[in-house]
């Protein structure tokens, strides 16, 4: 074997490893799709098969006419989009002032985000169901969305910040120059410049607040205010678990952020080194 | 007079630049106040009263409800799960981060995609996590037991939740799937950042691979490895959403860790002075944790 023929080799053999090691990886979503897709009698079939034959949305069909998870499915929509444009409108905001204007304590505060970011969920859980049970909001969508913002605030304000960092700032001083307020530079040329930073943070906002299970966990006791990953979960943890229906509702959590990942995955990336090789 | 003139306008101008910046960051700061730095310092706080979740029953008692704690049992048992859950999920995280990282590395047609699949484990959220693990390991019908049974490693299904030992590890590997990319995608941020020269240079010295990746490979990732070793290891300590939906803490506080002990505390004996005591105790672990790395990392960079 020439050397020009052990190298076409060795990159076919490489070739092979990756997909094999992605495939190994997505082997659990993978096997839930498929299981998902299949009749009620043979979803406990021994041996089972790879494939679904036939295919058959009985699952889905019984996971749409659960109520507790239409409801849910409502509500975590409604959540995951409120908090994340609220957190958007506070971050953007926020983060440029931290970026580009001085004022007292700036500093101090650019530093401090991070430590912000930091604090586990767990410690927070107690003192903000008495906080929001005191302003009446404990069950109740509404305060799920405000602590949904709040948890998402440090990490995008702090990835904001970094972006709107690497804009030149001759690009405003030029705007203010031709009599642009500093408010109005920000809206037309800072914020549409910075696009991929806005679009991380959204994204992170829509993926925390739509996976989110603890806070919203502790909150909500009412079905009428849950969100999905609560529904799901106190189904895992209930005795018997009616698999053909949760399977299908777990590929139903998982279309939106999947379709969201795959299309972004760019600035998912670019997103996450920042947050944490900065660190 | 005119160059005075102009040097007023601009600092009138630059002070109110500085009420609009605070003004613009304001809200951002009111609410980090209210729901991060305010509910901290309140777990401190109550921590030395015995106080009830619905009763007003507020009493202080000093140090009675860490003593409480101490004196429990399972509270000694907890601990050793958190070092056992926290010390193998990294290590292996790390490992399985690098060696895929490595793999991806490659320059090699359509590599993106992969990346951009591997990835996909830490967006998924746990609960799903959990379901799809359930059912691959589920002890009847689940793949893992069918494909040990066909292949003969085992002669009959492992059921994975029953004993203490085995449902630790199972958690253990569900984490190490679910984290592991986060490690990747650092890592492969971390392998762009060194010079390809050194590759070069460790060749021309007739550096095998292995030899390449110990001298040029570790010492680039070393700051990599920390900030993320440092980052995963407050997550996974603190992690409350895995392992209670995957099983509750059991069998009997054998999977049990802090924060599911002041979820009990707080929300099933309703006594929150013993919750928020368990809370800075977890507070406490982590400045600690904290204090020996910063030192080991400091001396890691003399040295």
């Amino acid at each position: 074997m020439n050397w020009a023929q052990k190298r076409k080799m060795m990159r076919a053999l490489n070739y092979a490893l990756v997909v094999l090691v992605t495939l190994i990886v997505l082997f659990p979503v993978l096997w839930m799709v498929s299981s998902s897709l299949k009749t009620e009698a043979d979803l406990f079939t021994l041996p089972p098969t790879l494939l679904p034959e036939p295919v058959s949305t009985e699952g889905y069909e019984s996971a749409l006419e659960r109520p507790t998870f239409m409801v849910a499915l409502s509500n975590s929509i409604v959540v995951a989009i409120g908090s994340t444009i609220l957190t958007l409108i506070m971050t953007l905001h926020g983060a440029y002032a931290l970026a580009r204007v001085k004022f007292f304590g700036r500093d101090f505060f650019a530093k401090f985000i991070l430590c912000f970011y930091m604090v586990p969920a767990i410690l927070l859980v107690i003192p903000i169901y008495l906080i929001m049970r005191w302003m009446h909001l404990a069950d109740s969508i509404i305060g799920v969305m405000i602590i949904h913002t709040v948890i998402n605030i440090p990490f995008c304000l702090w990835l904001l910040r970094a972006f709107f960092l690497t804009v030149p700032s001759e690009l405003e001083e030029a705007a203010i120059m031709d009599g642009a307020s500093i408010i109005g530079a920000f809206y037309r040329i800072i914020i549409p410049i910075s696009m991929p930073g806005v679009a991380a943070a959204g994204l992170f906002s829509f993926i925390a607040s739509w996976s989110e299970f603890l806070l919203a966990y502790v909150l909500v006791t009412s079905n009428a205010n849950k969100t999905l990953p609560v529904v799901l979960a106190e189904e895992i943890i209930g005795f018997e678990m009616r698999w053909q229906a949760l399977l299908a509702m777990g590929v139903i959590v998982l279309i939106p952020i999947f379709f969201a990942c795959l299309l972004f995955s760019r600035y998912l990336i670019e997103g996450l080194t920042t947050g944490a090789v900065k660190a | 007079m005119v160059a005075g003139a102009v040097s007023q306008a601009f600092s009138s101008r630059s002070a109110r630049r500085g009420w609009i910046g605070f003004a613009l960051f304001l809200p951002s700061l009111l609410l980090m106040l209210g729901f991060l730095f305010y509910p901290f310092a309140l777990n401190v706080y109550t921590s030395f009263f015995s106080k009830h979740l619905i009763r007003p029953r507020n009493k202080f008692v000093g140090f009675d409800n860490y003593v409480y704690l101490f004196d429990r049992k399972y509270f000694w048992l907890v601990i050793e799960n958190e070092i056992i859950w926290t010390v193998f999920s990294v290590f292996f995280q790390v490992v399985l981060g690098l060696a895929v990282a490595l793999l991806l590395n490659q320059k090699l047609r359509g590599i993106n995609i992969a990346r951009a699949f591997v990835i996909l484990p830490w967006v998924t959220p746990v609960v799903i996590t959990v379901l799809m693990w359930k059912w691959i390991l589920n002890e009847l019908y689940g793949i893992i037991n069918h494909i040990l049974m066909g292949l003969g490693l085992i002669d009959s299904a492992i059921s994975f939740w029953s004993s203490p030992a085995m449902a630790m590890g199972t958690l253990i590997a569900i984490n190490v799937w679910w984290g592991f990319p986060f490690m990747t995608i650092i890592f492969l941020a971390g392998l762009k950042s060194i010079d390809p020269h050194l590759y070069e240079a460790a060749k021309v010295d007739g550096a095998s691979p292995w030899q390449q990746f110990i001298f040029v490979t570790l010492p680039g990732l070393k700051h990599f490895i920390a900030v993320a070793v440092l980052v995963r290891t407050i997550w996974i300590f603190t992690f409350f959403d895995l392992i209670w939906i995957a099983t509750k803490g059991g069998p009997s506080y054998h999977t049990t860790l802090l924060p599911h002990l002041t979820y009990l505390q707080a929300f099933q004996s309703y006594h929150l002075g013993r919750a928020a005591a368990i809370s800075v105790i977890l507070i406490l672990c982590l400045v600690l944790y904290l204090i020996v790395f910063f030192r080991v990392y400091r001396h890691e960079e003399q040295a």
